[in-house]
């Protein structure tokens, strides 16, 4: 079976050279390839998981690979698109769970390539009451993602240059203080919502098409005070090397980083309200791996995986469960503060609660294209 | 008496075979060394390039690409004020690429190719080769290290009380970027061309009394003129390609062609629409290099056949 | 002269300094205890480097790429002068296409050409695994070797070959003892080339290696999501590499031009 896919496709010369060269070059695949083939279908003791980078360093499932011995094998991402478009390239089976961006858990749905998830299965009752019922993780009647991480999207300012004050509000955006200090992300999702919030939409993903209108008329009134649109390794060397002063569609997932190297940078959710952002886990459809997907499910959403997953080193993350809010005020009380869960009585669960972290969402009542057209034509102007 | 018996040798072997095995073994020749191009290729980017034009007529339906055949796609990618802008910065910048590297490149390439020993032509193109195994990926990231706000350059501004100079996030950075991407491969190839002038074609030049400056311009430069343009043509179509450099560099403001293609999957998972840009700008670097190409092998020792 | 003789040299000195600007500061940077690499520079400290080679998932990356690579450039270097030499002795039907077979692949925008390649690969079972990624690099690093070899052969007397056909040697030798050796500048540097451009490559590598992470794509990832300094220990690694097999060839040549300045003329 194997040799036959290789004839096909490495169809050299037939002379002498090309005889020894396609014999050498077919040889040393062909050796590499059972090993290949074997390592993936070794049943039991791997996972293949496509997830965002850091995910499945050794300092977030070190424990899980210790006691249950599975190999966890990533394919880390960046990009949500580009993720869609590997799943959908690749052979069925290639991968087992998949960790993503509540906006493409939808998507993932929608393309049948999700396995619907049993609640009791997992520990839920370890959550926060909000998160035990997370309405964009169910279709129908099936849950379909499981939260594994969530932030939100605000203001991350300089603290140097700006004050609490200055950051209360979207406003700050237009202020001479920041021109040409003004930084931008480059996807339109979080960034437009941040703005459609700072109008005072209390759904700022679902506004008609009037006030879509409006909204990129007031974005285009933005741009003198634009110095880029960056990604997030731009980010943090703007922030770290002075280019930016504030970033919208921002929070502590970026700061918190910024934080630890001492940099003078924080995040804070304006009074007009900041957009959430989620990451659950799936599991793919017909995995052969249900039990082994369902542990490492059950690990992440437990005490100690979410601890790991709340301070590693790639980026900070707030997380769905209320037992490992409190271990990690105990354990790790300086990274506790950072991400705002103490017990203060604004801590992030009552900004949460107060509404003023406002679930995203694809946009309603317009394309996702028109969204980010206009975010295009920004970029342009 | 010993080109004879080789003839003899020679024609032994035709005469052993008989005229047919020597036309099949002209023919082994021939498909063994023209063969693999048109066999890798045909089997593993035709196809695949074929998809991509095919895809353009594709449309996307909820958010799922969906086989189709409209022509909506070109009409609205056409038709975009923005997508032109692009289209003509994306020229711009590596029009600029293009011809920066070249004329930054040929004192350099002129120096190592004809001046310096032999030892040390190998030094400097061992040397210009280095680079390339580093990941352009992290080269670009330290430029905005290095020209960023609060960088290396603007520090030592800073020592002379010299403002800060904005060096990223605008075209200079872009063009920072497009230099560290192709100036190896222009100096090799330019490397290449002038280490094969006939020395004597320069020494006719000098005795007929050209100053050196035009030595270079009336001899050298003729007798290296496929490589230069050569090496143009890819400086420019790396440049035009490239999305590391007007994005980390440039801050993707304004964007670049190459940005507009991440913007079309991004919003809207519109691949199609990422594939008539993909198109355009295949159509662009083909007609640039075949010009290109025309221009450098005209005239020259092998036979006129474009 | 000698006035402009040296203008020269600092010229060249001063283009060396560009192109290596980078690769000495991520060097300098690689040793900052700092996270994110700013001004003024933090502690010395060996941490990042500590962490690369604690990672086995980095050497398991940097052998894939070695691996990758080594194949790509012997297939590519071979595809490439064959092509380049028919193109260069033969008027055939067609010639436009196949020449535009191998000038094309670097032509198209490598976020379009990942996608299609994956979904092509997978749709006929060879996606996913290493020899995927050499398939891919092999059709984009083709382009170079092909020119870099084009560029040599126009430069060749025409004569040459004819010569040695009318002392009877047939094609294959003609090949063999005159074409191949005088191309060898161009072949060595497409070997070189060649390996460079798909021990670099990301793009592509990151959608059809599926599971088989090379290097390129493990620092896209540290780079794009996580901005680790680690980078810059892998991009010192890489760089320190290159460095020593630059001098290697320099001592090679050395050596290989004193035995042949004792036997002879040589080249």
């Amino acid at each position: 079976m194997v040799d036959k896919r290789f004839g096909s496709g490495l169809a050299v010369g037939q002379t002498r050279r090309g005889f020894l060269k396609a014999g050498a070059a077919a040889g040393s695949l062909a050796l590499a390839a059972p090993m290949i083939i074997r390592k993936a279908r070794a049943e039991d003791k791997v996972l293949n998981w496509l997830t965002y980078s850091g995910h499945s360093a050794d300092e977030v499932i070190g424990p899980f690979v210790k006691e249950t011995g599975i190999q966890i094998r990533a394919k880390e991402y960046a990009d949500g698109e580009k993720m869609l478009a590997l799943i959908h390239g690749s052979p069925p089976g290639t991968f087992d769970l998949v960790t993503s961006d509540a906006p493409y858990v939808a998507l993932l749905v929608k393309s049948n390539l999700l396995q619907p998830m049993n609640p009791a299965d997992y520990n839920l009752n370890d959550f926060f009451p909000e998160f035990r019922h997370w309405s964009q993780h169910w279709f129908g009647d099936k849950l379909m993602a499981l939260l594994t991480s969530w932030g939100y999207n605000g203001l991350a300012y300089n603290t140097e240059k700006l004050t609490a004050e200055d950051v209360s509000t979207y406003d700050v955006m237009w202020s001479d203080k920041v021109k040409g200090k003004l930084g931008m992300r480059d996807w339109y999702l979080p960034v437009m919502g941040c703005i459609s919030a700072g109008m005072g939409h209390k759904h700022p993903y679902n506004i008609s098409d009037a006030q879509f209108a409006a909204l990129k008329k007031h974005m285009f009134t933005l741009k003198p005070n634009v110095a880029g649109f960056w990604d997030f390794a731009g980010v943090f060397d703007s922030f770290a090397n002075g280019g930016a002063y504030v970033i919208p569609g921002c929070g502590d997932w970026i700061t918190g980083l910024l934080q630890r190297a001492n940099h003078p940078i924080a995040s804070a959710v304006p009074k007009e309200g900041a957009i959430m952002w989620t990451e659950s886990i799936s599991i793919i459809r017909n995995t052969p791996r249900l039990e082994n997907a369902k542990k490492l499910v059950r690990y992440l959403t437990g005490v100690e995986g979410q601890t790991r997953l709340m301070t590693k080193s790639s980026y900070m993350a707030n997380g769905p469960s209320e037992a490992a809010w409190k271990h990690l005020v105990q354990v790790k009380p300086k990274e506790a503060e950072m991400l705002h869960m103490t017990d203060k009585p604004d801590n992030i669960m009552a900004t949460l609660r107060s509404g003023r972290i406002i679930p995203r969402r694809l946009p309603k009542n317009q394309s996702m294209e028109s969204w980010q057209e206009a975010y295009t034509e920004f970029q342009n102007l | 008496m010993q080109g004879h018996d080789l003839a003899q040798n020679g024609g032994k072997a035709a005469v052993a075979g008989g005229r047919l095995s020597h036309r099949a073994s002209r023919l082994g020749f021939r498909l063994f060394f023209g063969g693999p191009l048109v066999l890798w290729q045909g089997a593993f980017f035709v196809a695949p390039v074929a998809f991509m034009v095919v895809m353009t007529f594709w449309s996307v339906r909820n958010y799922q690409l969906s086989p189709d055949f409209t022509f909506s796609n070109w009409h609205k990618i056409l038709t975009e004020y923005y997508v032109w802008d692009a289209f003509l910065r994306s020229l711009i910048g590596a029009g600029l690429a293009a011809v920066l590297s070249t004329v930054i490149s040929f004192p350099c390439a002129y120096y190592l190719g004809l001046k310096a020993s032999p030892r040390v032509r190998l030094l400097g193109a061992c040397l210009i080769i280095a680079p390339f195994f580093t990941s352009f990926l992290v080269r670009a990231y330290t430029w905005r290290t290095i020209l960023g706000d609060q960088g290396i350059v603007n520090a030592f501004l800073g020592w002379f009380n010299l403002g800060p100079a904005r060096l990223t996030n605008d075209l200079f950075g872009t063009v920072v970027g497009y230099m560290t991407l192709v100036m190896p491969l222009v100096l090799l190839l330019q490397l290449f061309s002038l280490a094969a002038v006939d020395r004597r074609l320069i020494e006719a030049g000098q005795n007929l009394g050209c100053s050196p400056l035009q030595t270079i311009y009336r001899v050298i430069v003729p007798a290296a003129r496929n490589g230069i343009v050569l090496a143009a043509a890819f400086a420019f179509v790396l440049s035009f390609g490239d999305l590391i450099s007007p994005q980390v560099l440039g801050g993707s403001n304004p964007p670049t062609l190459s940005i507009l293609i991440v913007d079309q999957v991004r919003g809207g998972l519109q691949w199609p629409r990422a594939s008539v840009i993909a198109v355009m700008m295949v159509v662009t670097l083909t007609a640039v290099v075949a010009a290109a190409m025309r221009l450098a092998y005209r005239g020259s020792k092998d036979a006129d056949i474009r | 002269m000698s006035y402009k003789r040296h203008v020269l040299k600092g010229y060249v000195l001063l283009v060396l300094a560009f192109i290596f600007a980078p690769i000495v500061v991520s060097f300098v940077f690689s040793f900052s205890q700092n996270r994110f690499p700013t001004l003024p520079l933090s502690a010395f400290s060996t941490i990042w480097y500590q962490k690369v080679l604690d990672e086995p998932a980095f050497a398991q990356a940097f052998g894939r790429s070695l691996t990758v690579a080594s194949f790509t450039s012997a297939i590519a270097t071979f595809i490439g002068f064959g092509a380049a030499y028919v193109d260069y002795r033969y008027r055939f039907f067609g010639q436009r296409v196949y020449v535009a077979m191998g000038i094309i692949p670097p032509m198209v925008p490598v976020l379009i050409l990942g996608v299609a390649m994956l979904m092509f690969l997978s749709q006929i079972g060879l996606s996913g695994a290493l020899y995927s990624v050499v398939i891919a690099h092999v059709v984009l690093c083709t382009p170079f070797s092909m020119a870099l070899n084009r560029l040599r052969l126009s430069q060749m007397e025409p004569n040459l070959e004819a010569a040695a056909w009318n002392l009877g040697a047939n094609e294959w030798r003609t090949m063999r003892m005159v074409i191949v050796p005088y191309c060898l500048p161009a072949i060595l540097a497409s070997v070189f080339i060649t390996a460079a451009i798909s021990f670099d490559e990301f793009a592509i590598a990151w959608f059809v290696s599926g599971l088989e992470e090379t290097l390129p794509v493990r620092v896209l990832n540290m780079v794009a999501r996580q901005s680790s300094p680690s980078v810059n220990a892998i991009g010192s690694f890489t760089f320190t590499l290159s460095l020593t097999l630059v001098v290697l060839a320099q001592l090679v040549l050395i050596a290989s031009q004193r035995r042949a300045s004792r036997s002879g003329p040589g080249t």
